[in-house]
């Protein structure tokens, strides 16, 4: 039962890559005017155009233009930037590492955090922590990622010469990024981890364990934390899209040298296929995520194996 | 002397007893968070309606001997600029009121039309079942591959930046949340006695649909709308703080945080007072919806 269940959630995962190839292809085939005019600066001739839609193959029937799409996606050709006349996949390949740092960082920071804020939430239900954690959480979720970056900026850089304003390499440089990234996540599992744990705490294995004189750290751990991990690790994994989309404001306030800033960059120098390849990108590693999640869901919840 | 004697011999009739809307309501008045969500989000709709009135200068008459005042409670603060002017000596708290349209207009706009279009196709969904369901859940989990952020960014790229573009493009890109939620409702009460009944009398699909199912799922799709304006009212600062939301002439917030950045050594002020309101309003909306989602789940009232 369980391979079969693994097939068709890999069946859906390929139907979504292919889904979002359509959509990236689409996106500039779909739009008013003519695209070589788009990609082209403005002061492009007549001749220069019509060359340009021959070598990109605009003039072919659309469907013939997907498959070749479609055919170079799956032969890792993503097309070449025309701002830095490089392969498309070599560029994404050399940022990638830099956003896997802070969107890494950022998690694990959020678990850190979040985790206990949301026991002890939980623990001490209605007490003074509860409300301020949960006040805070709310708060937290409701700042505006780019600004938290800039007054972080504006007071641990301008103000207090603390930490560096921007850039990459050094750890004093990955603070700011991450906390910044980090902070609508940690809110969330924060919360996530109060709801689960509540629910938990009032299931009978727990009185049981109670019952049998354990002690309280043990319960809440031992017992209730282990049942309450599932939920929170589907959800730390499908906040992946939230990261990655977070990760584009945050590395552009930053100037961190990430697929964001080169997503950013490509959609202001108009570098049409280095916008396709980085959302494309962007969005095979949302979906392999989810997938990845949903295998470790599986080994997570015997439940679901076994049914 | 009537609510005692109705206490001390209480009829437990069917109308008297406390309806569930009206117990919701309570849990809602009772709620201060709520209330102060609800009062924020009152000022954001006066302001952006009063702004000529309420904004006590022109929010695009420039000053250039005035420029970057810092507000009044700073040291050479004047009297004239309350919240300080910016790099071109405009007014900020003007700027603010009136930046205020722009976000309510997006946040209201964006949130009803995907909220429509959420209605459609998960009501289409849920309801039809079979191929079309599995299409229309197909093309979700393609949309919610992509960052909402970047599906934006790209789109208002190539659209152009404009209001109208941006309420588009918003609009075409949170419709998932809404259709996931109606769905789910449809699969729940599709077989409901009461459901099967008015499919019995003889009522249409649209009718069932219109009389039985979408009142049942209104409320959850209300709460979604509320958390949808403030992540939306946030997406459009944010696609203008990166310089392809709104045009940059248009006061709203996100553009004033744009402007402010470059003048982050001296003046504080332009780039932290619209973040603040930003999150202010944020944060009161997102209070009215927990607020509302509480007040509507038992289990959470007790």
């Amino acid at each position: 039962m369980s391979g079969q269940l693994l097939l068709r959630r890999l069946i859906r995962s390929v139907l979504v890559l292919l889904g979002t190839t359509v959509v990236i292809f689409a996106t500039i085939r779909v739009m008013p005017g003519d695209p070589a005019r788009l990609m082209l600066p403005v002061d492009a001739t007549n001749e220069d155009v019509e060359r340009f839609r021959e070598k990109m193959g605009f003039n072919e029937p659309v469907y013939q233009q997907y498959a070749s799409y479609l055919r170079g996606v799956l032969t890792g050709d993503l097309g070449r930037s025309m701002r830095y006349r490089r392969p498309v996949l070599e560029l994404v390949l050399e940022r990638l590492p830099a956003t896997f740092e802070l969107a890494g960082v950022a998690s694990f920071l959020a678990v850190l955090f979040a985790v206990p804020a949301g026991i002890i939430s939980a623990i001490k239900r209605d007490s003074i922590y509860d409300n301020a954690f949960m006040f805070l959480s709310v708060s937290a979720q409701s700042v505006p990622i780019f600004w938290l970056g800039i007054v972080m900026i504006l007071l641990f850089s301008v103000q207090l010469h603390w930490l560096p304003t921007s850039g990459r390499g050094s750890l004093r440089q990955l603070i700011m990024p991450s906390i910044a990234l980090a902070t609508y996540i940690t809110a969330l599992l924060a919360r996530l981890t109060r709801s689960c744990m509540l629910e938990v705490l009032t299931q009978d294995y727990v009185r049981t364990a109670r019952a049998k004189g354990l002690r309280e750290l043990s319960v809440t751990c031992r017992h209730a934390l282990k049942n309450a991990v599932v939920p929170i690790v589907t959800v730390l994994g499908l906040q992946i899209g939230t990261l990655l989309g977070g990760s584009v404001i945050i590395e552009t306030v930053f100037a961190w040298p990430g697929i964001g800033t080169l997503a950013v960059g490509a959609i202001y120098n108009r570098d049409y296929p280095l916008v396709q390849g980085t959302v494309l990108v962007t969005a095979v590693m949302f979906v392999v995520t989810n997938l990845a999640v949903d295998l470790l869901y599986l080994y997570l919840d015997p439940r679901i194996r076994y049914r | 002397m009537r609510g005692r004697s109705a206490d001390a011999f209480p009829t437990p009739t069917p109308s008297e007893a406390p309806g569930a809307l009206a117990k919701a309501i309570r849990a809602f008045a009772k709620n201060k968070a709520a209330t102060v969500g609800g009062v924020i989000l009152l000022s954001l709709v006066l302001s952006a309606l009063f702004a000529p009135v309420l904004a006590p200068y022109d929010p695009t008459e420039q000053n250039l001997y005035q420029r970057l005042k810092p507000p009044m409670w700073v040291g050479e603060g004047g009297k004239r600029y309350i919240l300080g002017s910016d790099h071109l000596g405009r007014d900020q708290l003007s700027r603010l009121i009136f930046g205020a349209r722009v976000s309510l207009l997006v946040g209201v706009a964006a949130a009803s039309l995907s909220g429509l279009m959420g209605i459609l196709l998960g009501g289409v969904a849920g309801y039809l079942g079979g191929r079309t369901d599995e299409l229309v859940m197909g093309v979700a989990d393609v949309q919610l591959a992509f960052p909402s952020v970047l599906l934006a960014l790209v789109a208002v790229a190539i659209l152009g930046p404009g209001l109208l573009n941006v309420i588009i493009v918003f609009s075409a890109t949170s419709w998932v949340p809404y259709a996931r939620t109606l769905r789910a409702s449809i699969l729940s009460v599709r077989e409901q006695p009461y459901v099967l009944a008015s499919q019995a009398l003889g009522c249409n699909r649209l009718k069932t649909f219109r009389a039985h199912i979408l009142p049942n799922a209104v409320i959850p799709l209300i709460v979604i709308a509320s958390f949808q304006m403030a992540t939306l009212i946030t997406q459009e600062a944010a696609l203008s703080f990166l310089g392809v939301g709104v045009p940059p002439t248009v006061p709203s917030w996100g553009n004033m945080m744009a402007d402010g950045r470059e003048y982050l050594q001296g003046a504080w002020w332009l780039s932290t007072l619209p973040g603040l309101t930003l999150m202010t309003v944020v944060l009161g909306i997102n209070f009215l919806g927990d607020g509302l989602r509480n007040a509507i789940d038992p289990l959470m009232r007790s």
